[in-house]
């Protein structure tokens, strides 16, 4: 009994899994058909963090918050687009979804070299836990930050990564 | 520095590579014994998936705290060494899923107890393209995020009890809308998972969380549930809140609450 329970949950979710992705663009149908049970969710990134066009005699800090407003501070010239990273969440409607960021800074270093510019003050917006659609069981969330570049910072190719995950609370 | 320098972030829009869901969102495997975990790439390109275990801790507002494996508790590290996992790593075809099996042995002389892991399923960015900017001096940015999606393993061992109580509901506007805040405890040896329901004096359903667990790491925990400007109105006056293990699990109820709110 137990273990035929449990092949019918693993059937159940393969089907979702498959529903989904072979109809991605009618997964509002599939979250409906699912809407009782938090057996499936889908995580995809919709637009990088975009900290636009610096010019910069001195170092100083461009900010990008997930909520949209932006800030410099120090001898920067900002131009360009500034947009937070936006990702978008299917689940089960009226499920809460928690967000993990990593708590401490994230480090960009140079492609050739060795020095770094960091990025910290990781925010999203909402902030903490959101609850998908009632309807639709969509969700979305953005991430920001600030962006720290030094006085004389070395010209190059900077790059680094930052996790970002989901969970049903 | 001499001159002006430009700096050039991020300008590639996210490739929507690594894009996956996973299905189920939750493991319980009381005593010893396996389970599987769908991965499916529903992105547009092919994509490499890292499968690992991570160790969280929730807050009282709910939320999860990463915690890294140097910090991990005696019962954190126990969870970890107990909890095996196959494959950990996977190349994806656009629309192929593939089952992770899980397989838990806990060991000789393991306390009784709830021992968790959160597996998490994550996108190896793809390798960088060679870079042709930079070349005139300036300095370029990219920000790669390593999104993924992080599932609670429980392992139960020996006869663990739960109880939760609700308490002290509040209706709150916050720049958001309103909310109703509201205090949840937890007593006993395991964690409690359920939804979160709200009736009128009449029965009628006003509201429903879905997946509301207070982990053993806390004993209370506030929930939030946002609500629409009717949902608000509906909830003033009598109430009867409920705290429900969710259909699938039997329904049982966890907690009541019956009071009025201002």
């Amino acid at each position: 009994m137990r273990n035929s329970l449990r092949i019918a949950a693993f059937g159940a979710a393969l089907a979702a899994a498959s529903l989904a992705t072979s109809a991605n663009a009618a997964a509002t149908a599939t979250a409906t058909a699912t809407a009782d049970v938090l057996n499936s969710l889908t995580l995809t990134a919709d637009s990088a963090l975009d900290f636009g066009q610096i010019a910069a005699n001195s170092g100083g800090t461009v900010t990008v918050n997930s909520n949209s407003t932006v800030s410099q501070s120090g001898g920067l010239v900002v131009t360009g687009t500034r947009a937070p990273a936006a990702f978008s969440v299917t689940g089960s409607p009226n499920a809460m979804v928690g967000i993990t960021l990593p708590a401490g800074a994230v480090t960009l270093t140079r492609a050739t070299g060795t020095e770094t510019i960091t990025l910290d003050g990781l925010n999203t917006n909402p902030n903490g836990a959101f609850q998908l659609d009632a309807a639709t069981g969509k969700g979305a969330f953005a991430v920001g930050g600030t962006l720290h570049v030094a006085n004389a910072q070395m010209p190059g190719s900077y790059s680094g990564t930052f996790a970002v995950s989901v969970e049903y609370q | 520095m001499l001159g002006a320098f430009a700096l050039l972030a991020g300008s590639a829009p996210a490739a929507a590579q690594g894009d996956l869901l996973v299905a189920p969102t939750r493991v319980v495997i009381a005593g010893g014994g396996g389970a599987e975990v769908v991965l499916s790439n529903i992105g547009s390109a092919p994509a490499t998936y890292r499968i690992a275990l991570e160790l969280r801790r929730m807050g009282e507002n709910g939320d999860f705290q990463d915690v890294a494996e140097a910090a991990a508790n005696p019962a954190e590290q126990a969870a970890l060494a107990m909890v095996r996992y196959a494959p950990r790593r996977i190349t994806l075809l656009p629309g192929q899923p593939q089952a992770v099996r899980i397989s838990v042995r806990p060991p000789e002389g393991l306390p009784d107890g709830e021992y968790r892991v959160h597996m998490s399923f994550r996108a190896i960015p793809p390798a960088l393209p060679a870079e042709a900017e930079a070349s005139d001096g300036g300095v370029s940015i990219r920000l790669v995020p390593v999104y993924g999606i992080t599932i609670p393993v429980i392992v139960r061992k020996g006869q663990l009890d739960a109880a939760a109580t609700l308490a002290n509901p509040r209706i709150v506007t916050g720049p958001q809308g309103a909310y109703l805040e509201l205090d949840m405890t937890r007593s006993g040896s395991r964690s409690t998972y359920g939804e979160l329901i709200g009736k009128s004096a009449r029965g009628e359903v006003i509201f429903d969380l879905k997946g509301i667990a207070i982990y053993p790491e806390v004993t209370r925990r506030a929930a939030r549930v946002p609500l629409s400007a009717e949902q608000a109105a509906k909830l003033k006056g009598p109430v009867r809140l409920e705290y429900r293990e969710l259909p699938e699990n039997g329904g049982k109820l966890i907690a009541e609450l019956v009071t009025a709110i201002k």
